[in-house]
């Protein structure tokens, strides 16, 4: 069954068609959350809480597209969640390499390389949460979930110009943190 | 948005638009505006390449599998309260006058019944008749226009729904000194005060909190 008749399906009460949905978003979903909030617990939390809500409020959602509706749903979750904390994250880079949040070693990939993309990882995930809160979600919409201007304003209905503006200033911050790990980082950074 | 920033000499490409440069979401024109700065100006190449490469560095981050299913149990609409409605929606609105109009038709019924008196809860009123002489008294009331002689000194009572008063008739008009200390009842019993208030105060509220939801439900 095609998005569209799943969800019409969901809107009639169709638990399992909803479900379908759940599975098809859970780990773009996932991953959006626990870049927002660099926790795999809270992560799960916002992820669960998501689909929940969503379920609750599938009547509102007459038409359009459901994968921004329900992303717009998991940004606000996150952003609500970071307002209650009210402090910065203080995940060390420890602590989220123990959280394994980072895909296993591929057979062509040397243990070597394996090591310095976790670390890379790592220090990418924990510098996203020295990002001021709205450049942060645009990054991780645009630059590590692929959504394109368009989509990232209609999640965070703003206007597209809002979007490039904050993706500019987030991409340039990214760029002066990142230039301080410059072992971590591919060639350009090294030789800069 | 513009092409160039005025902050350096010379004029470099603005930062943002360096970036959407990266992302190929400039018009024509200006990618090959962009194309033929970048070529002649160092500062501004170089700062395209430091940019691509934090583009590329965050597009390669790994998903991350989600670490369970967040399917919701089924069947859902054993614990998801009306997911088709929202709390605002007519049949909550319905009740909720109901409950107005209901309030209301009690308060009325409790102000009519304590204004005739028929619920005759309060306590009865002493007549303190004169001094001097037996007096004939008529009560008006229940029974309308009753007559009734009271001896001197003594006390009857009045029934205090009715509007009790106290007359002297013609032939002993002068020959008594009849004092009666009896205050006529207004009609209203001030022992159902607390009732008649707190229905007063339920349906203003559930009037206002109707009229609220009203407005809130059209606004959407």
């Amino acid at each position: 069954m095609d998005e569209q008749t799943l969800l019409q399906a969901s809107k009639d009460g169709d638990a399992e068609a909803y479900n379908s949905l759940v599975l098809h978003y859970q780990t773009p979903i996932y991953n959006v959350a626990l870049r927002m909030v660099g926790e795999t617990a809270v992560a799960e939390d916002i992820t669960q809480e998501t689909f929940v809500s969503a379920y609750r409020a599938l009547h509102t959602f007459a038409a359009g597209n459901f994968r921004a509706w329900l992303f717009r749903i998991a940004t606000n979750a996150c952003r609500d969640h970071l307002r209650s904390a009210h402090v910065r994250r203080n995940t060390s880079l420890d602590a989220l390499l123990e959280n394994q949040t980072f895909s296993v070693s591929s057979d062509e990939e040397s243990p070597e390389d394996y090591v310095v993309r976790r670390e890379l990882s790592g220090f990418i995930q924990e510098s996203l949460t020295h990002l001021p809160e709205d450049q942060r979600v645009v990054l991780i919409l645009v630059d590590i979930q692929a959504f394109s201007y368009e989509e990232a304003a209609q999640i965070l209905k703003t206007p597209v110009g809002t979007v490039k503006s904050r993706l500019s200033r987030a991409r340039e911050a990214m760029r002066a943190i990142l230039s301080t790990q410059r072992e971590l980082l591919p060639g350009q950074f090294r030789s800069g | 948005m513009k092409l160039f920033t005025r902050s350096s000499v010379g004029g470099h490409i603005s930062q943002e638009m360096v970036s959407v440069f990266l992302d190929g979401a400039l018009s024509t024109k200006e990618m090959s505006q962009v194309d033929l700065h970048m070529a002649s100006c160092e500062v501004c190449a170089q700062k395209a390449d430091e940019l691509r490469s934090v583009i590329s560095v965050l597009r390669a981050m790994p998903t991350v599998p989600a670490p369970r299913s967040f399917a919701i149990p089924v069947p859902a609409r054993a614990w998801v309260p009306e997911p088709s409605r929202p709390w605002w929606s007519p049949a909550p609105l319905m009740g909720l006058r109901a409950a107005a109009a209901g309030a209301a038709i009690a308060l009325a019924i409790v102000l009519a019944g304590d204004i005739s008196g028929g619920f005759g809860s309060s306590p009865d009123v002493p007549i303190q008749v004169g001094l001097t002489e037996p007096a004939s008294l008529i009560i008006s009331g229940t029974p309308a226009g009753a007559e009734k002689s009271l001896p001197l000194g003594e006390d009857t009572v009045v029934d205090p729904g009715t509007s009790a008063a106290v007359e002297i008739t013609a032939d002993t008009l002068g020959s008594a000194d009849i004092q009666p200390s009896l205050v006529v009842d207004d009609g209203f019993t001030l022992g159902l005060w607390p009732l008649e208030l707190g229905l007063l105060i339920l349906v203003v509220a559930l009037g206002g909190y109707n009229f609220v939801l009203r407005r809130r439900s059209s606004s959407l």
